[in-house]
């Protein structure tokens, strides 16, 4: 990669630079930080990943620590909002969901106060911002801000904003950003494909400009061997993963909602692994569930939770179940150990280790397990609330999960998916199990630029059309 | 930078102080022991840039290391490096003269940094900047404290003056490693001379021993001789010291050392810093020291503070008013007071007044000579057991000019400085503040009886034979004066309608002429008062001759009673 485009980034006041799915864009916000020879950037993302993709490349070019700090926007605002709560007026310094919106409010109150706005000004000489197809309207008011203080550079693609919450939604590129910034640009190289499969990099290329514009494309004029499209039928998305998963390499085959991305893993026997959202709402949801239940309805808890993940373990265990919901000690020829673990919760349900022999005793009554990282998390808050740290289960559930929110994610070689799960990840190989589903151009884009090395789409037609953007 | 706040607990001598500052310039006063010293060694201690610092016991107030010292100065006007976010932007609190410290640094404030330096019975310091958001505090690096730039100097100027370690010419010094090397090619060629010296006899005896060993078995390869041993000829950089010509600068005056060394440590410190000085008047002429105070001045856009104790009355007058502030001492709660531009020109004309502990404030000069002449002879009278004024931090003082009438409201001002005041003086005009208000304010007023002023109460409260004596040392002034003593017997005489050059001062005469002793003790008195005969600190002290001649037979009298009070206060 140039230097000449980095050195541009570099030396812009407030500028935007879009870049295409795989174009570079870390290499290149890493280079610029090289390059600036004096005074320290605050680099923000707007994903926990997007930090740690930034840092690794950082450290990979030898960057001295001392000229940048990478954080997400969101944590960024939040400290320097918590920092000073009288002068920001923030009452609540540990935000949930929708609370997340007041945090940008606040820490733009708190940079209306001079000797605060000094810090900041003091500390860096410029920002990038990545990701800014992910930004919420109320992030954006916090950025234009900053951009009255230092020049402020953004990065992203208006094709991959898929990204949204219900109260704060996301800017629109045309309103809030192409007024205020310079354009200097956009990527040109298909990195991610360069040497490993330059013809799909190009292919995705042409496709951009496609779905930019609204026009139709045709799959059979895509590279051979590189993308394959088949036919919709009811079992097509099926077959499409059986032949996929004999690819050496990592794949993910995306489905549109979180239900079909299980059954599918389900259905998959084993095969793939159904990939969970960083907030694990089902984990939550299970905590909350065991928090409140009485004895009898713990031992359904803990069915229902390994009914989740484990193939064929609702149907097995039916009657116990109804024999536990009408109030009487089940039994089973089949299960004996299932059944004597579970009643021992009704002897002690406030022994955590019990639920968790229980749980695991479960298993045998499933068949295959789809749903590999949510089972993992389920036996962990049993295990870590064997401690003193957490008030409840709900709460051991939420720690769990912010902290794998920081660190590296464990994923299985083979997942199912969604696009809102794996936007910014690479893979090998893709399978898009209905491309019709994705019915908007940026669901699409993102779907169809995870892999590098093949794609097999799956549609009514080989013809694709989509809305322009 | 600029320390604008401290508080201290537990710490030598202080058990409690919080000290709001709000000046480049501080100079603190104070009686001894009012901890001033300790004032300025526990900011040196909590901005040290030193990692570690040994306490003991007996740096804990009362020795009692159960409660811990806590030492706690908020710094402004910090440099950027200390500021920025991921070091120490988001513990930043606010100071402003008229709000003081607040936990937030709000518009209108200045950003500051409190660090807080704790030592608890284990005797391990931690220094830490705090806030109330963040109670538990963070670890402040003993480099980040460099970065604030306290200097302190102290009576061991010489480790200043050479190029050991933190001293400050190491520090103005840039590149150190061509002085290692310099220093171990000295070692070599020293080495090397001893080596080559033709040292007979010290070389005779290497040889004996060189015999004598091989008789016990010990066979040198080279044979023994004399030689400078590398590991203890320590030329390490302690050892280069300032030279004037061939001489070491440690032999120059300290007078000279210090001002060196305080020129050398001021520059020494990145962008202005904070300088503590201890009796800043040390070793130094009163020129050297009113210049040095005039250089060491901050100017308005300095980035610096200098801190400052002084027992010296020339140091006092070379500062501005509001760049005093006096140090009180209860009990180990230390009560630190400013003064203000109005004092202005009693702290240039009576500056020995503001080192005192307790004040005699005078209504004019004649009052100020006879106190002092009483002191003396108090400190012989026999079967007293008085001890000099000088000793008990008694100065009387008086500000000429205005005729003694802002004598009152300097009285006020003093005792609302936290001085124990008395007030000697006359009633004969109406006082303004009047005595009552004096009183409220906790002022010993001591005032003549019958609104007479003190010429005129001492001619009342004298045997009448004193009265001569009275006449004849005003003659004596009047003669110092340039005057001719008819001077003095005609305005007595004019009293009584005598023609001037008639009366020859005799008071008898005028007894025979049958005026009354009261009439002329009060026409004695009016005209002592009228006519000046008194009004100087000489003249007062011969005034003051003239009643302890007479004391003996006062007894019960306005004149010893208020003597009587003023020895007793002086005492207490």
């Amino acid at each position: 990669m140039s230097d000449e485009i980095a050195q541009q980034l570099v030396n812009a006041g407030n500028a935007y630079l879009i870049a295409p799915a795989g174009y570079g864009k870390t290499e290149l916000i890493a280079r610029s930080v090289a390059l600036q020879d004096q005074g320290k950037s605050l680099l923000l993302t707007h994903t926990h990943a997007g930090v740690r993709s930034l840092k690794k490349r950082l450290k990979r070019l030898g960057v001295p620590a001392n000229k940048y700090r990478v954080e997400t926007i969101a944590s960024w605002a939040l400290r320097l909002a918590a920092s000073y709560p009288k002068m920001s007026g923030i009452t609540n310094d540990q935000p949930v969901g929708d609370d997340w919106r007041e945090v940008y409010q606040y820490a733009c109150t708190a940079l209306t106060h001079i000797n605060i706005r000094s810090v900041i000004e003091r500390s860096y000489t410029g920002t990038f911002i990545d990701e800014y197809q992910d930004c919420t309207k109320s992030q954006h008011t916090l950025v234009l801000l900053l951009s009255e203080i230092f020049p402020v550079r953004i990065l992203g693609d208006p094709l991959q904003g898929i990204f949204g919450f219900d109260g704060d939604p996301l800017i629109e590129w045309g309103a809030d950003v192409f007024p205020y910034f310079e354009d200097i640009g956009q990527l040109e190289e298909p990195w991610r494909w360069k040497g490993v499969n330059p013809d799909l990099g190009s292919w995705l290329e042409s496709v951009r400009e496609k779905l930019i514009s609204g026009e139709e494309f045709d799959l059979r004029n895509a590279p051979d061997g590189s993308v394959t499209w088949v036919q919709h039928s009811l079992s097509a998305g099926r077959k499409a993963c059986y032949t996929a998963s004999r690819l050496t390499g990592s794949i993910v085959a995306i489905q549109k909602w979180p239900n079909q991305a299980h059954t599918l893993a389900s259905q998959l026997r084993g095969l793939y692994s159904s990939m969970e959202e960083i907030e694990c709402r089902d984990l939550i949801t299970w905590a909350k569930r065991l928090d409140q239940a009485n004895p009898q309805e713990l031992c359904l808890c803990i069915i229902a939770g390994a009914g989740k993940c484990w193939t064929r373990l609702n149907g097995e265990l039916r009657s116990v179940r109804g024999a536990f919901e009408e109030g009487r000690i089940p039994r089973s020829r089949k299960y004996p150990l299932v059944v004597e673990t579970l009643s021992m919760i009704i002897g002690s349900p406030d022994n955590p280790s019990i639920l968790l022999s229980a749980l695991r005793e479960c298993r045998v009554a499933g068949d295959i397990l789809y749903r590999n990282e949510l089972w993992r998390e389920m036996q962990r808050v049993l295990e870590v609330f064997q401690g003193d740290e957490f008030e409840n289960f709900e709460d051991a559930a939420w720690q769990i999960r912010n902290q794998a929110r920081r660190q590296k994610r464990k994923l299985e070689r083979r997942l199912v998916s969604r696009t809102l799960l794996i936007k910014g990840l690479e893979f090998d190989h893709v399978v898009v199990v209905n491309a019709d589903d994705l019915d908007d151009p940026k669901n699409l884009y993102v779907a169809l630029t995870r892999g590098k090395l093949s794609l097999t789409i799956v549609s009514n037609s080989p013809i694709i059309k989509r809305p322009p953007l | 930078m600029k320390v604008r706040h401290l508080s201290i607990r537990s710490f030598r001598g202080i058990r409690e102080l919080d000290w709001l500052i709000g000046k480049p310039l501080v100079c603190l006063i104070g009686q001894g022991d009012s901890t001033k010293s300790t004032i300025l060694e526990a900011i040196n201690l909590c901005l040290s840039q030193r990692w570690f610092i040994p306490f003991t016991d007996a740096d804990f107030y009362n020795c009692d290391s159960t409660n811990p010292i806590e030492i706690i100065t908020s710094v402004g006007e910090l440099p950027d490096s200390l500021i920025s976010e991921d070091k120490f932007g988001h513990y930043l609190r606010g100071w402003s003269i008229e709000r003081g410290l607040i936990d937030e640094p709000e518009d209108g404030t200045e950003p500051v940094l409190s660090i807080a330096l704790t030592i608890d019975n284990s005797l391990e310091p931690l220094w830490q900047i705090i806030n109330d958001r963040e109670p538990e505090g963070i670890t402040i690096s003993a480099n980040d404290r460099k970065k604030i730039g306290a200097t302190s100097i102290s009576m061991y100027v010489d480790h200043q003056l050479s190029w050991g370690k933190h001293s400050a010419l190491s520090q103005l010094t840039g590149d150190e490693d061509n002085i290692s090397s310099v220093l171990a090619d000295a070692s070599r060629h020293a080495r090397e001379a001893v080596s080559s010296a033709t040292l007979t006899e010290l070389n005779q005896s290497a040889e004996t021993a060189s015999e004598l060993g091989k008789a016990f078995g010990v066979h040198p390869h080279s044979g023994f001789s004399v030689g400078l041993d590398a590991k203890l000829s320590v030329t390490g950089q302690a050892t280069l010291t300032l030279h004037d010509g061939e001489v070491p600068v440690r032999m120059a005056g300290l007078g000279s050392r210090r001002l060196l060394s305080i020129a050398i440590q001021r520059h020494s410190v990145p962008e202005g810093g904070i300088i503590l000085i201890d009796e800043i008047e040390t070793a130094l002429e009163p020129h050297r020291l009113r210049h040095l105070i005039r250089i060491l001045r901050p100017g308005e856009q300095a980035n610096q503070q200098i801190f400052m104790t002084t027992h010296s009355s020339i140091a006092i007058q070379e500062l501005n008013a509001d760049e005093l502030y006096i140090v009180h001492n209860a009990d180990g709660k230390i009560d630190i007071r400013s003064t203000n531009q109005e004092l202005q020109g009693l702290v240039r004309k009576a500056s020995e007044a503001f080192l005192a502990r307790k004040i005699i404030a005078c209504e004019g000069a004649t009052e100020v000579g006879f106190v002092r002449a009483l002191d003396q002879y108090w400190q012989t009278e026999v079967g007293g057991n008085n001890i000099p004024f000088a000793c008990l931090g008694v100065v009387p003082t008086t500000t000429t000019g205005g005729g003694g009438s802002e004598m009152p409201q300097t009285a006020v001002q003093l005792q609302e400085l936290g001085y124990a005041v008395a007030f000697l003086g006359d009633s004969d005009v109406p006082l303004n503040p009047t005595e009552e208000t004096m009183e409220k304010t906790g002022i010993n007023v001591l005032v003549w009886s019958d609104s007479k002023s003190i010429e005129e109460r001492i001619c009342l409260d004298l045997p009448f034979e004193g009265l001569d004596d009275f006449i004849s040392e005003a003659v004596n002034c009047a003669v110092d004066r340039g005057l001719a003593p008819q001077n003095v017997y005609d305005s007595i005489g004019s009293e009584f309608g005598i023609n001037s050059g008639d009366f020859d001062g005799t008071l008898q005469a005028l007894v025979d002429l049958g005026h009354s002793e009261e009439s002329i003790r009060l026409a004695v008195g009016r005209r002592a008062k009228g006519n000046k005969w008194y009004k100087r600190t000489s003249y007062g002290e011969r005034l003051a001759k003239v009643v302890i001649q007479h004391l003996g037979k006062m007894n019960g009298t306005n004149v010893e009673q208020t003597l009587h009070s003023l020895i007793e206060w002086a005492n207490e």
